[in-house]
């Protein structure tokens, strides 16, 4: 393919974009990086005619390997990273549209204080914009990471700790663009570009209609990892999930929410798993027998087991940046961290009252809890809350010195409230029974804690994926979905297979080849498995696998 | 051990209102929260009482919704708190307020030893602690580091000084004002919540302790504000973006264009 402005061959000084957070290595031919719609359609535009597999990428900041090139063109979006425009609707909901690029936290940003870039915005976006307040509206999804892209929190539909309450990135993707394969440009509303039960006809932008079906089978309910398949959906949410197998997003409508009046949290920890289960299962309004009910539905549940806690407690006597982590009391095993939003701050010691006879019932302590009161105190909650991926990060990083096969290992699987403690006390035998370093934390709120493995060297590293592949299939036979939020990407593309098998894989895969004839979209993600691309086809995408 | 500290309540934005009047700063009507500073010496006087037992107390010369500020502080672990709310104190400057607290200090009974955060982010004068100090006849260590032994005789302390540390010893009772390096403070428990929210403030006014009003508020001032202004920000920060080698391109191009650094 020949060089120009846009599409570069790459050189060493690209090659921090051949990775993403797994630390994932991929390799690519070319890159670039597109400003806007038009720019992103030239060149996918030119890697179809050049039969040149492409990648796309956000901010890097996934955990499956999802943005980590195999070979082709990296298609990295952060030049498009504005905010292009907003609109309230009749029921007084407002809506910003954005570029794929833009990072959760400059959104975040924009609106806690009002400063947004209006150049090029319509007469109407003007007129919304004068109207709200700053802090007064927010974007729920919270995935931990704040530099994470919109672009790619839609890709992996990324959920978070928040989801408990306000759902997935899905939940609040109002519409989207999408550039397909070949360049051409489809633009979906949810309610409005509807699937007719089984049958696709997705209209693009030049007049043109994409027409296929939908797979004989719907995705599971709990969670989705990947595609999302239901009989008469939204055609938008095909490209949420799929990891840029099928098109590339290139701007969101995202649907915007009122901002919680008083947001606080509690930090509770347990002298043994069990009882944080026992506290976890109240929290979510499923209280064991003699258990009060708590007192407020939560925003999000986290869990942290002493793995974790230890993990963190080591690193802050060597990251700076760690210093001011709080203190842990004495004698600890497992913490919950549980958010918290009242209209009115006044109601707390009344929440909290009713909060410590649940800790009293569960096995807790009220003595031995954290409480954040306001946005300062939150911060370092959160802060402790982060400090665990981080960690992970740095001793992955570490550890890739020595064999640099090895990436994160984290796992997002989920299942229904009947199956998790079978699923977690599952997680832990396994993991005590093979000498592993491992760690449990995450979302338990909505059944996806992440265990990690952090694999020392390559022997460990392939134990690490057989143990994954086995809870693989406990999950499904659970009726769970094996990535509730990370996507499949490159890492768990292997546990896709194990979940839906061969028949409904091909039958996924063959749903990308309809949008993707030539196999170019996001190669290796997904779809890894050779076993079922032999199936159908005979064009040059394959070779690409 | 009986450990007094000092605290304040501040606006939580340094974006902070200057009544164009008096010059002082408005506090009705802005989040308030604790000073940052007396965070850590809240929480050094909860590790001392810890360590060898005793009572921790709170004090702070403020309007009536201070109160909460205390609450606060008994919720991280102080046993009781005072609360110095009078018009009269209105306007005190730094030796007002020094010797207001000084009066409620006498009365509440000598500690042995007074912790103070270094400075209020508000006022940045860093000179309540030291003359409170003053008022009180007790000796004082300012920019304390670490609190490295307390005994019922003497504490031996580390000190932050322009050229380092130094190692001090001083005899109690005595005042001590504290870095935010000496520790971290702790985030309340459930339980200090709930205390703090349940517990009696003691409130004080001019005449509970006995002051001339011409040694309190604005009368009992030895400065005025005579003006205040905002500084104007003059700095600008440009976002060089792209690859590595295009940033550098166009770094050397603004440098080369008249940057600051030619």
């Amino acid at each position: 393919m020949r060089e120009t402005n846009l599409i570069r061959k790459m050189s060493p000084e690209y090659a921090d974009y051949l990775f993403d957070e797994s630390r994932t290595m991929g390799s690519a031919d070319y890159i670039s990086f597109p400003a806007n719609e038009t720019e992103l359609a030239e060149v996918v535009r030119r890697c179809a005619e050049n039969r040149i597999p492409l990648t796309a990428q956000g901010a890097l900041t996934g955990l499956a390997g999802g943005a980590s090139p195999e070979r082709g063109l990296i298609l990295n979006l952060q030049r498009m990273n504005r905010i292009l425009g907003m609109r309230k609707d009749a029921d007084g909901t407002y809506f910003v549209r954005v570029q794929p690029g833009l990072r959760l936290a400059q959104l975040r940003r924009a609106l806690a204080v009002k400063a947004f870039d209006v150049a090029g915005w319509d007469e109407e976006s003007l007129e919304t914009l004068k109207e709200i307040r700053p802090g007064q509206l927010f974007f729920p999804p919270d995935p931990t990471e704040p530099t994470a892209s919109l672009g790619g929190m839609a890709s992996c539909n990324a959920c978070g700790a928040r989801s408990v309450q306000y759902g997935c990135t899905r939940a609040h993707i109002h519409a989207l663009r999408a550039v397909l394969a070949d360049g051409r440009i489809t633009s979906l509303e949810r309610g409005r570009e509807r699937a007719e039960g089984e049958r696709i006809r997705m209209p693009l932008t030049d007049g043109s209609v994409l027409e296929t079906g939908l797979p004989s089978f719907e995705t599971p309910p709990i969670k989705d990892a990947g595609f999302f398949i239901r009989r008469d959906m939204d055609l938008l949410d095909l490209f949420i999930g799929s990891q840029g197998t099928i098109g590339i997003i290139s701007e969101l409508e995202l649907k915007l929410m009122p901002a919680p009046k008083h947001l606080w949290g509690v930090t509770a920890f347990f002298p043994n798993d069990e009882f944080a289960l026992a506290y976890v299962r109240a929290v979510k309004g499923r209280p064991d027998p003699g258990v009060p009910r708590f007192p407020r539905p939560a925003a999000s549940i986290e869990f942290f087991d002493k793995n974790a806690l230890d993990m963190v407690q080591r690193q802050k006597a060597v990251t700076p940046a760690f210093r001011q982590l709080q203190e842990l009391p004495e004698n600890y095993c497992s913490a919950v961290y549980v958010e918290l939003n009242d209209d009115d701050p006044t109601e707390m010691p009344a929440v909290l009252t009713g909060l410590a006879e649940v800790l009293k019932a569960t096995g807790g302590d009220p003595e031995r809890t954290w409480v954040a009161r306001d946005a300062m105190e939150l911060e370092q909650l959160l802060f402790f809350r982060h400090s665990v991926p981080e960690t992970i990060d740095l001793i992955v990083e570490e550890n890739r010195k020595h064999e640099p096969c090895i990436t994160i290992l984290s796992t997002d699987m989920a299942v229904d409230d009947e199956h998790f403690d079978e699923l977690f006390h599952i997680y832990q035998r396994d993991l005590q029974a093979s000498g592993l370093h491992w760690i449990i934390f995450g979302h338990i709120g909505e059944n996806h804690v992440h265990p990690n493995i952090l694999a020392r060297d390559r022997k460990e590293y392939e134990q690490g994926h057989r143990i994954f592949e086995k809870w693989a299939g406990d999950v499904h036979r659970m009726g769970g979905s094996i990535s509730a939020e990370h996507g499949a990407g490159k890492i768990k593309r292997h546990l896709a297979m194990i979940m839906y098998g061969q028949e409904r894989m091909r039958e996924l895969y063959a749903l990308k080849r309809a949008f993707d004839p030539q196999g170019i979209l996001g190669p290796g993600n997904i779809f890894g498995d050779k076993a079922f691309q032999s199936s159908d086809d005979s064009s040059a995408g394959r070779s690409d696998h | 051990m009986k450990i007094y500290v000092c605290v304040k309540q501040v606006p939580a934005s340094n974006e902070t209102l200057l009544d164009p009047v008096t010059h002082t700063i408005i506090r009705e009507g802005t989040q308030s929260i604790l000073n940052p500073f007396d965070a850590y010496a809240v929480e050094e006087a909860v590790r001392i009482k810890a360590r060898r037992g005793g009572s921790v107390t709170a004090f702070t010369m403020g309007i009536p919704s201070a109160e909460s500020t205390l609450r606060r502080v008994i919720a991280v672990g102080a046993d009781d708190a005072v609360l110095l709310t009078d018009r009269a104190f209105a306007g005190s400057d730094t030796l007002a307020t020094a010797r207001t607290l000084a009066a409620a200090v006498k009365q509440r009974g000598m500690p042995d030893l007074l912790l103070c955060g270094k400075m209020a982010t508000d006022g940045d004068t860093a000179q309540v602690g030291p003359m409170l100090a003053e008022c009180l006849g007790f000796p004082h260590i300012s920019d304390v580091a670490e609190i490295e032994e307390t005994d019922e005789e003497a504490c031996v302390v580390r000190k932050m000084t322009d050229d380092g540390y130094v190692r001090l010893r001083i005899r109690l009772p005595a005042l001590l004002t504290v870095l935010k390096e000496i520790n971290i403070p702790r985030l309340p428990s459930v339980s200090g919540v709930l205390r703090g929210e349940q517990a009696e403030i003691v409130r004080m006014t001019g005449e509970a302790l006995e002051m001339n009003a011409d040694r309190t508020g604005l009368a009992g001032s030895a400065t005025r504000v005579v003006s205040t202004e905002r500084p104007v920000l003059t700095r600008k920060t440009i976002w060089i973006e792209g690859t590595p080698a295009e940033q550098a391109g166009k770094l050397r191009s603004f440098l080369q264009e008249g940057g600051p650094i030619c």
